[in-house]
């Protein structure tokens, strides 16, 4: 047992409840409760990083941006990403790809996330840098092809050329054109 | 006559009729007044020659400033265009770490009112070029600006020089 997670144990494979009663094992109780505990306080971690998503949208809508200029957004932001990895990206992005956020704002999370040095969370910005190619809003699907350019990947080729097709705005359609140059020559 | 440079953000420029129904027609949106914050009623601006031999140089000028690299958005403009809205240009010393750009290619649009900048908005908005110079050329300049002595090393932020020492370590490779 000591083998096993508290999450694998309390599993559905590794639990048989049509065949055994929990309480023919006083320990299986302690584990269900550790469980609780356990996935209560992911729910508390997770919860707190929404929260947390939100102040650092909303408090940076009244800031300026200037590219290559690092802001209290932006740094707030990259160790906002660092303590929370993953999950701060996943929340993240549900506020920009669901358009909620300011596009300035929006834009301005996305050149950072393109310039991050933070390896732990590279594919994931990789994905919400893709994905935000094909937001609404002109000034956020530019963000995104900064923060792509940023990465130098040659992985957002596919979706840097489905941008591409879709884009109608004559500028960005040159810029997006652009980064596809530079990932295309990049090694 | 020279042309005149302003650091902006390229996508606060992007423009069109139908994308601001609530505009009015001889009206302008306010986004882009954001890239031209004045200090003292004054505008920091650039002055490139016709040939625009020296934005090459002015650009990597601009860049040092930052905290890290990036790309550089500016628009371009005939210096032609300030006298035609009677804005006055005055000859002053840059802020960035190119020394030799400070003295000979910064200027300041001196006593702009609220409503001599919006002219100048609407000036760049029609006639002006917006362009964008993209953050790996931006560190290639930067590298040889270093190389060539027109940018102290140590008036840089560590990110900056930090990627110019890896290009150097790449070109080497």
């Amino acid at each position: 047992m000591s083998q096993q997670s508290v999450s694998d144990v309390m599993s559905s494979s590794s639990w048989p409840t049509e065949t055994l009663s929990p309480a023919a094992f006083p320990f299986v109780e302690d584990l269900k409760d550790e469980w609780a505990k356990s996935a209560a306080a992911q729910q508390d971690r997770l919860e707190e990083i929404w929260q947390q998503t939100q102040a650092l949208f909303k408090a940076a809508k009244d800031q300026h941006f200037e590219d290559g200029i690092e802001s209290v957004f932006s740094n707030e932001l990259a160790a906002f990403v660092e303590k929370h990895g993953d999950a701060a990206i996943k929340a993240l992005a549900h506020f920009i790809t669901s358009e909620t956020v300011n596009d300035e704002v929006a834009s301005e999370a996305l050149r950072w996330l393109g310039r991050m040095d933070h390896a732990p969370t590279y594919n994931v910005r990789l994905r919400l840098l893709e994905r935000s190619l094909f937001c609404s809003s002109v000034r956020v699907r530019d963000g995104a092809a900064l923060g792509l350019a940023s990465m130098d990947d040659p992985h957002a080729i596919t979706s840097l050329k489905q941008a591409i097709q879709k884009e109608k705005h004559n500028e960005l359609h040159k810029d997006l054109q652009q980064v596809l140059t530079q990932l295309e020559t990049s090694n | 006559m020279p042309l005149i440079l302003r650091k902006i953000r390229k996508a606060r420029w992007y423009y069109n009729q139908s994308g601001f129904p609530w505009l009015l027609e001889s009206d302008i949106p306010a986004d882009p007044l954001g890239d031209l914050a004045t200090n003292n009623n004054e505008l920091s601006v650039w002055q490139i020659d016709d040939d625009k031999s020296n934005l090459p140089r002015v650009a990597a000028a601009l860049a040092a400033n930052g905290d890290d690299i990036s790309n550089l958005d500016y628009a371009l403009f005939d210096q032609k265009l300030l006298n035609e809205i009677n804005i006055t240009l005055r000859p002053s010393k840059g802020n960035s770490p190119d020394e030799t750009a400070n003295q000979n290619w910064h200027s300041d649009i001196v006593e702009l009112s609220a409503r001599k900048l919006v002219e100048l908005a609407k000036a760049i908005l029609t006639h002006a070029e917006i362009k964008r110079i993209p953050e790996k050329e931006i560190l290639h300049l930067l590298a040889q600006a270093v190389a060539a002595d027109q940018i102290e090393r140590t008036k840089l932020r560590a990110k900056i020089w930090a990627k110019i020492d890896k290009l150097a370590i790449l070109n080497k490779n």
